[in-house]
């Protein structure tokens, strides 16, 4: 069973944004805290920093709208998590719908953009571990990012991705072994 | 009452790759093992390799309300139209009193009746086998054109020329001659001769020349 634990600072935080004085100020504050965060978990699953722009205001809007309501069964950060690995899959789908319509498919894929990407370089081993990540399944590649980039607890990722906590270990193992296959064909 | 089911395969005809029922109970207890163990290590950087702009990060907090604030007021917009008090109160009344008092109009619309889908496709076949049996008959008889005239001349050429002559000279004497010349002049009027003057050599000599001996 999972326990979260509503950290205090989010208590207070939450509890000042539903003042319509402070709402803002608590929000932004909200941000300040977790927007680094979240900027790279979505950097890494949608790769283009333009991408990311799309997504970042998804989730803030989304935030914004229902932290409200919000009903504090979960930490604040998962919460958030949560809305911002919806919204990555949600733009990738919609890539891919675009790129199966379109006589130009290779400026839809991923990788496509990742060699695409300023400074790449093959050479060094941070851009061929983005590689064996981006030939990951979607949500295998969001079970691996949390836990091995955020080292996410897996209850907290349950709540992220609301998968068991015996299968994501199961995919991340999996999505470990692939990695490894990766580097070994090389 | 007999299920329709009753004589149905229970076969399932979905493909599996060769072999996987073998490999599957090995791959769930692996499943299991991993489970139970700890996370395998990967001697790999964590860093990350992207590019992002100066100053970025500090500025997205803020940037990312201001954004959800528009966002908010996109969908909060207040409409200045001032409304009569209690006017939606009346509405539903005034709009059905507005139907019932409403003039019908003074001609009916016109109906368009619909043929049922059978009626459709049969005329529509009717169609295509009228246009066929058209254009089959101006074929046929512009290959077999239907004139007397042709008629009787094809059933003539058809006659032995032997035979043609024998009968002539039968009857030759039994044939008025003002009423061959009658007959004869709207075919040959350029170059009309009384048969009168032709004697019986002459006419033997035209009918030979003709092929009829």
């Amino acid at each position: 069973m999972v326990v979260s634990t509503f950290h205090p600072d989010d208590k207070a935080l939450l509890a000042a944004f539903r003042i319509a004085s402070t709402k803002e100020q608590a929000f932004t504050t909200i941000l300040k805290k977790y927007s680094e965060r979240l900027y790279w978990h979505i950097r890494r699953l949608v790769i283009c920093h333009d991408n990311r722009y799309d997504v970042l205001q998804n989730v803030s809007i989304k935030a914004w709208n229902a932290l409200g309501t919000f009903r504090e069964e979960s930490n604040l950060y998962t919460w958030l998590y949560r809305i911002a690995t919806n919204e990555c899959l949600s733009f990738i789908e919609g890539r891919k719908r675009r790129a199966s319509l379109s006589l130009n498919d290779h400026e839809y894929s991923l990788e496509n953009k990742l060699v695409a990407e300023k400074g790449f370089d093959l050479r060094k081993v941070e851009w061929r571990l983005q590689q064996a990540i981006q030939s990951l399944p979607e949500k295998q590649r969001v079970v691996f990012n949390l836990r091995y980039y955020d080292e996410m607890p897996y209850e907290h990722m349950s709540e992220v991705t609301g998968t068991s906590v015996g299968a994501l270990k199961a995919s991340y193992h999996h999505a470990v072994k692939k990695v490894e296959a990766f580097f070994k064909e090389e | 009452m007999q299920s329709p089911l009753a004589g149905f395969v229970r076969s399932m005809p979905y493909a599996l790759p060769e072999g996987y029922f073998d490999q599957l109970a090995q791959a769930l207890a692996q499943g299991i093992i991993w489970i139970e163990s700890e996370d395998p290590t990967l001697e790999l950087p964590r860093t990350m390799p992207f590019e992002i702009p100066e100053a970025y990060l500090s500025e997205l907090p803020r940037s990312m309300t201001e954004a959800a604030i528009i966002s908010d007021e996109r969908n909060s917009r207040v409409i200045p139209f001032d409304v009569p008090d209690n006017y939606f109160n009346t509405l539903p009344g005034t709009l059905l009193i507005a139907a019932q008092t409403a003039d019908k109009p003074a001609t009916t619309g016109k109906t368009i009746a619909f043929k049922s889908m059978w009626q459709r496709k049969a005329l529509q076949w009717a169609v295509a086998a009228m246009l066929v049996l058209g254009a089959g008959l101006g074929a046929y008889r512009y290959t077999h054109p239907s004139s007397p005239d042709a008629a009787v001349m094809e059933q003539l050429a058809r006659v032995d020329g032997n035979l043609l002559n024998a009968y002539v000279e039968q009857h030759i004497d039994e044939f008025d001659a003002d009423m061959l010349e009658a007959s004869a002049a709207g075919v040959h009027a350029g170059s009309h001769m009384p048969i009168s003057g032709l004697d019986e050599q002459e006419i033997y000599q035209y009918l030979s020349e003709e092929g009829a001996m």
